[in-house]
């Protein structure tokens, strides 16, 4: 278990932390050597608009995946906080560390997942302190979404806080970032359009099953994988008209089962999917296996059974379940994830109207969290000023108590009552001087002739100030509002 | 002197002009409310063109295929009605964009093309109406199943292709494609079947000609079984996909062949109603092919033919 890093120091112009090194990982990873500087919040990420399906299957991660890589990257990169978002659409590393270098981090994860170095980092994008902290809220807001406004990427952003919080690597400053995007996307579904109307890859399936059945009413459906976006997709074919049985299919028998009767659906064994091709019109695939299940083989021997009839296989898997070979038979569509993004695009037209005002929401959010960045620089003077005025009062109070034992009872309450308000009248003005400093960001400049003036030599920790490493992305997650249940699904 | 008549086949023009300017824009411009337009304009010009038709044989008392471009204007109606009848469906106006542009050069080429002597009066035999109008509207039908073919040709190769911006969302979906095509198939059949049947039985007797000596017979008849076979793997064996529509295409395109241009080009012959009757055979029935007249000019006196087939009955 890592040992969590230890605030140490709170410098002029940006937090800072003394990091505690971790121990080497196993992998062939080059390390960077232990840095001293300024804390930075650095985003390295690869998403559907800059990297091909074939590269985003092998920088998935899954959730205990994400918490290895992100204590080996912790560890080697000398961070402080580290996080991973990966969605089927994006995979995304949060770090905050002293001088933390994009291209570190990127090195790393190429030799994590044997990627070659370049190739990567001609496929990556980077975001650096506010431009990270935007980037984030965009993507909880679903800006950044393969399908604009989608709801289920807000939910990946908690359970990315979450997983973070639970592998130890989380720490104060991307807690608040998590819930502070969280708050932009939550903001962003109630106050505008931009999740309105039921857009997303799932939606896109149900209307290329249109386009190619005309009505669904009549359609048999498939679905492989009874995971969350089997269900989704499962109560969109419903909601589409579908009336016929629908088959579910599972390598957890149980699991195919409960959706099932969730779903009014037949459950069927893992082992009977090759044979039902040859009834079902639509088949939906979303498994986490990372092979491809749905082989040509099997395609073409329903195929043959199926005498022309077209059938359409939706894989919404990432790593990609079925094979592409498949799609090219005669009467087959497949289609993948990537595929499906056209599709979504024709019903993004109201959605993208609802853009400029996200965007105020989010400009919103990211102030409020600069705002709460330059507080971390200014609150432990403040609390090392509140302190030593406590400390000078308790003082005096003993000293004085002793010498004023003649008085009643409640006249020396009433006088230490006083010194209590003497005391936090006079260091009203001062501590509201540097809270403004701070929101203003001029604030460290003061707190070291502060700390001279008081005397301060350790300043209070930075996590004194800001909630502790974990809580606050706890009590974000505890926070979180359900999933939209107008059958909208996300892109994974 | 503008007549009624004139003025309703020049609305009809009219109308049909539009309907094969909308629904081709449309195709691009995906708008649902410029469909709908369109599809009420083609009834608009349905109307007119049946009021043309209805005064026309009324006030020559013959049937409305009686002469070549006759034989066309009838051909279009066929078309629109036949097109007006699916076009209730969702998406399926869209096919307006092939059944548009084919009804106005029907009427455009019925206008056009100068009339021959009529051979089918209003006396004629009822049998021989009825073998020309059901082969008239199995040509409408076969050439809107052709349509839809191409249609689900086109959709299939866009969809596989996954170009799934421009055309893919102004066609129809596969699914409709096929039925429709299919029923339109079937339609086709059995008008053909019909306009075969009274065609056998009576053009012996009203043409005093075998159709055994007449090649086109058997080109039909070929196409005729090829259909069948369609009907049968599509219906019964439940076949349908690419392969089937590619098949639908080559056979109407086989049988606008057969019907429009090979045996017209082959033998000097002028069409009535999907019939091609030769010169030898108008001739043998008393009727020789007369000086051509365009469709608006009035028509000759009806000849009393003395073939028994052409008198009142």
């Amino acid at each position: 278990m890592r040992v969590p890093a230890r605030v140490n120091h709170i410098p002029p112009g940006n937090y800072c932390y003394d990091v505690t090194m971790g121990s080497a990982a196993s992998h062939d990873i080059p390390t960077t050597e232990p840095k001293s500087g300024p804390m930075t919040l650095v985003t390295v990420g690869f998403n559907h608009n800059t990297a091909p399906i074939e590269l985003r299957e092998r920088l998935a991660f899954g959730a205990s995946s994400a918490a290895e890589i992100s204590l080996a990257l912790q560890n080697h990169c000398s961070l402080t906080e580290c996080a991973i978002l990966s969605t089927c659409n994006r995979s995304e590393i949060y770090a905050v560390g002293t001088d933390c270098q994009a291209q570190d981090l990127v090195r790393f994860l190429a030799g994590w997942r044997e990627v070659d170095s370049a190739e990567l980092q001609s496929h990556s994008y980077e975001y650096r302190e506010a431009d990270a902290v935007r980037h984030l809220c965009r993507v909880a807001a679903g800006l950044d979404s393969m399908v604009l406004g989608e709801h289920q990427v807000l939910k990946q952003v908690k359970d990315a806080a979450d997983q973070a919080v639970e592998a130890h690597t989380s720490g104060p400053v991307l807690g608040a970032l998590f819930r502070q995007a969280v708050t932009a996307g939550r903001r962003a579904r109630s106050e505008t359009a931009i999740s309105r109307g039921a857009v997303s890859i799932s939606h896109a399936a149900v209307e290329l099953a249109r386009q190619i059945f005309g009505q669904l009413a009549g359609c048999r459906a498939l679905v492989l994988g009874a995971g969350e976006m089997g269900e989704i997709t499962l109560k969109l074919l419903r909601s589409a008209g579908m009336r016929t049985s629908i088959m579910i299919s599972n390598r957890t028998r149980e699991r195919a089962e409960e959706l099932a009767q969730r779903c009014d659906g037949v459950g069927i064994e893992w082992d009977q999917f090759p044979a039902a091709l040859a009834e079902v019109d639509i088949v939906i695939v979303s498994t986490s296996a990372p092979h491809y299940i749905v082989k040509a083989d099997i395609v073409r021997q329903a195929m043959r059974a199926r005498r022309g009839r077209h059938i359409l296989l939706v894989d919404i898997s990432v790593p990609r379940n079925v094979d592409p070979v498949a799609g090219a038979l005669p009467d087959v569509f497949l289609y993948n994830i990537d595929d499906l993004r056209d599709v979504a695009h024709r019903n993004l037209g109201d959605r993208a109207q609802e853009v400029e005002k996200v965007e105020q929401i989010i400009a919103e959010e990211v102030e409020r969290f600069r705002i709460w960045q330059n507080g971390l620089g200014v609150a432990p003077a403040i609390v090392g000023m509140r302190q030593f005025a406590e400390n000078v009062r308790q003082q005096e109070w003993d000293r004085l108590e002793n010498k004023l034992a003649h008085l009643p009872e409640h006249d020396r309450v009433a006088i230490e009552a006083w010194t209590h308000q003497f005391i936090n009248k006079l260091l009203h003005q001062p501590m509201v001087q540097l809270k403004a400093l701070g929101v203003n960001g001029k604030g460290y400049d003061r707190v070291e002739v502060v700390r001279e003036l008081f005397g301060l030599q350790e300043p209070a920790a930075v996590s004194s100030a800001a909630e502790a490493p974990g809580t606050a992305a706890k009590a974000m997650v505890g926070s979180e509002t359900g999933r939209s249940t107008d059958g909208e699904a996300d892109s994974c | 002197m503008l007549t009624a008549r004139d003025a309703l086949f020049g609305m009809t023009l009219l109308a049909y002009f539009l309907g094969a300017v909308i629904f081709p824009a449309n195709l691009f411009l995906k708008h649902p409310r410029l469909n709908r337009i369109g599809v009420q304009i083609t009834f608009v010009g349905m109307l007119c063109h049946t009021g043309s038709i209805i005064l026309r044989g009324t006030q020559s008392r013959m049937l409305p295929f009686s002469s070549l471009p006759e034989g066309w204007s009838f051909l279009a109606w066929g078309v629109v009605v036949i097109y007006l009848s699916i076009a209730l469906r969702p998406r399926l106006p869209s096919l307006g964009a092939f059944a548009l542009p084919a009804a106005l050069v029907g009427v455009l080429v019925a206008a056009a093309t100068p009339a021959s002597t009529p051979i089918l009066s209003g006396a004629s035999h009822w049998g021989l109406a009825l073998h020309v109008a059901a082969s008239i509207l199995s040509i409408g039908a076969f050439a809107l199943a052709f349509a839809c073919a191409i249609c689900y040709l086109a959709q299939d190769h866009l969809l596989k292709a996954k170009r799934l911006e421009g055309l893919v969302r102004s066609l129809p979906p596969l699914g409709v494609l096929d039925t429709t095509s299919y029923w339109l198939i079937a339609l086709g059949f059995c008008l053909l079947t019909v306009g075969m049947i009274s065609g056998i039985i009576l053009v012996p007797e009203v043409l005093k000609a075998s159709w055994i000596q007449r090649p086109d017979t058997y080109a039909t008849l070929l196409l005729w079984l090829t259909f069948a076979v369609y009907l049968y793997v599509r219906g019964v064996g439940h076949w349908r996909g690419r392969r089937t529509h590619t098949v639908v295409v080559i056979a109407v395109a086989a049988l606008l062949i057969v019907y429009g241009g090979v045996i017209l080009l082959l033998r000097p012959a002028t069409l009535h109603g999907g019939t091609l009757i030769s010169q030898a055979t108008a001739s043998a029935i008393g009727r020789p092919l007369g000086p051509t007249r365009p469709l608006s000019a009035p028509r000759p006196p009806i000849m009393r033919e003395s073939s028994p087939g052409a008198g009142e009955r």
